[in-house]
């Protein structure tokens, strides 16, 4: 039994639409659904990371499948551009490749 | 508490943790505000908090960081945002192209269904611009308070600061998050970075920086209306003072060579205003404090602590003092020489800390080379002979800091000879001066 790990949703057809195109926000896994029924209550479905299931997630909010891939492609920029700022402050090891072979790397020659 | 699952995104500058300013959330109840950082990372590397609490310990007041980028944007971003459960439905700020004295949305979405209404600035059903006002709630939430009773509850839009760090001693290719959304936070952080941002020539990645917690006395009506004052821990930013005060010494120096009065407009300092108005509650976050009256007003911090308070030095460009510090280049060099002849040979060590205090001085290896050139012709000093490096140990007097984590130099003008000589040396060689 999951419990209190995601987002309740009253309306299945939210919910689903959430499981489809969002992410969780933390490690922007795929997201399950729970169909719920407590005494008392009207029924509900909770949206959940997949990952909180196990245990191996925090995450309780989501982002859009969108922006979760838009960042990857970002980040690796970011990682050039930092490495490049940063090599000397934070006292990097150089890569020990030759620029050719960087050049290669960087273009998939 | 930990973050399970932060490193698993697949980013390759991945975010290893988060910097927030309250106490973690009750059940239901807002967490208490701190004078430190809780400072949390992925729960994937126990390695990184141990490192850090071995430097910091568990109540971290003040950080040594750095920026990675060299974009504001890309370092900085301030927006207007509420979210519905879990998920945003409005994100508010100035967008290009329109009014850049008024806020509207680049995204909102229904909270009921999630259908996208307004994006990058306009409303996707007429087109027309989508003017965000802070005065109208985004939302309303049924809240079922302590109580047991059940109330409608407006949700408004809060300014969210989020600002990318790396943290010096844990030397990792990765960032953590300071995460902040207290308004005064957002204009207090603003002007500070576009102050720092101008004074490093939009070039800050890689400048030591201080981030630290410092109190702010905020004026606020207490349940009577009578005006009080409250102590709220603030977010600051500063370079690290050594740096500063190269920077100002660089400064003083190029003015006095600049001797015509022309002067370069982009390094001044401007606080540049955020659009952002001191008229809000402060929410922050983690520490939610939903019975704050409005009307706050902001005290500006007046007394810095002593050891912040940066004293500009006077500088001598060239010709003689009389033997009174700081020595010019050409007499910096004969003292150094001249005692090297009445000095035993470094010590490895001894060489170590003087490359590495020279190294802190000028924050590069090609500068430190390049004072090494101007001083004997070499570039190293391993090709620097032994005596003359003790000198340059004895001027130095370079000594371990904890807190920056580096050899500084203890001889208050060594700095200003350092740089002075550097000076002269681009001059001699005909460069220009670089950047800092």
């Amino acid at each position: 039994m999951v419990e209190n790990r995601g987002q309740k949703y009253l309306d299945p057809g939210e919910a689903s639409r959430v499981q489809n195109h969002y992410v969780c926000a933390v490690c922007w896994g795929h997201l399950m659904s729970f169909y719920r029924v407590e005494e008392g209550k009207p029924p509900y479905v909770e949206v959940v990371c997949a990952r909180a299931v196990d245990g191996k997630c925090s995450g309780t909010t989501f982002v859009t499948k969108a922006y979760a891939e838009r960042r990857r492609q970002e980040s690796q920029a970011e990682l050039w551009e930092a490495r490049a700022n940063l090599r000397e402050i934070l006292d990097l090891p150089q890569s020990g490749k030759t620029a050719d072979e960087l050049i290669d790397e960087l273009f998939g020659g | 508490m930990p973050i399970a699952g932060l490193t698993d995104r697949g980013l390759a500058f991945p975010q290893i943790g988060v910097i927030r300013k309250g106490a973690p959330k009750g059940e239901k109840s807002p967490g208490r505000d701190l004078t430190y950082f809780r400072v949390e990372f992925d729960a994937s590397r126990p390695d990184l908090k141990e490192k850090f609490e071995s430097y910091y310990g568990p109540q971290p007041r003040r950080l040594n960081v750095v920026f990675p980028f060299n974009d504001f944007d890309r370092q900085v971003s301030i927006w207007y945002e509420a979210y519905n459960k879990g998920r945003m439905v409005a994100r508010a700020g100035t967008v290009a192209g329109l009014d850049p004295a008024r806020n509207y949305y680049l995204f909102k979405a229904d909270p009921r269904n999630g259908e996208v209404l307004a994006k990058d600035g306009y409303w996707l059903s007429s087109g027309e611009p989508a003017e965000y006002d802070k005065s109208t709630p985004e939302y309303t939430m049924t809240y079922t308070g302590k109580d047991g009773k059940t109330r409608q509850l407006p949700v408004y839009c809060k300014p969210i600061t989020r600002v990318k760090l790396v943290i010096r001693e844990l030397r990792e290719m990765a960032y953590v998050l300071l995460r902040s959304s207290s308004i005064y936070d957002a204009i207090n952080i603003s002007e500070q970075l576009l102050a720092l941002w101008e004074l490093t020539g939009h070039r800050w990645a890689g400048v030591p920086l201080i981030v630290s917690r410092k109190p702010v006395q905020i004026m606020c009506p207490d349940e009577n209306g009578n005006r009080t004052y409250r102590e709220k821990w603030l977010v600051q930013f500063q370079a690290d003072p050594l740096w500063s005060e190269q920077k100002l010494l660089g400064m003083n120096a190029e003015a006095l060579r600049l001797a015509s009065g022309v002067v370069d407009a982009s390094r001044a300092i401007a606080a540049l205003p955020t659009g952002i108005q001191a008229d809000e509650d402060d929410e922050d976050e983690d520490y939610i404090e939903a019975e704050e009256p409005d009307g706050w007003e902001v005290n500006a911090p007046e007394v810095e602590e002593a050891d912040e308070v940066i004293e500009p030095q006077p500088v001598v460009v060239s010709g003689k003092t009389n033997g009174a510090r700081p020595y010019p280049p050409e007499q910096l060099k004969s003292h150094l020489f001249e005692a090297a002849e009445k000095l035993p040979e470094a010590s490895a060590k001894m060489i170590s800390e003087v490359a590495a205090t020279l190294e802190y001085i000028y924050m590069s290896k090609d500068k430190r080379q390049m004072f090494l050139n101007w001083l004997c012709g070499k570039e190293s000093l391993r090709e620097t002979d032994k005596q003359l490096t003790a000198a340059l140990h004895r001027w130095l007097k370079p000594q371990y800091s904890n807190q920056a984590t580096a050899y500084i130099p203890q001889d208050e003008h060594a700095a200003a000879e350092a740089n002075a000589a550097l000076e002269q040396y681009l001059a001699e060689t005909g460069q220009e001066k670089l950047p800092i």
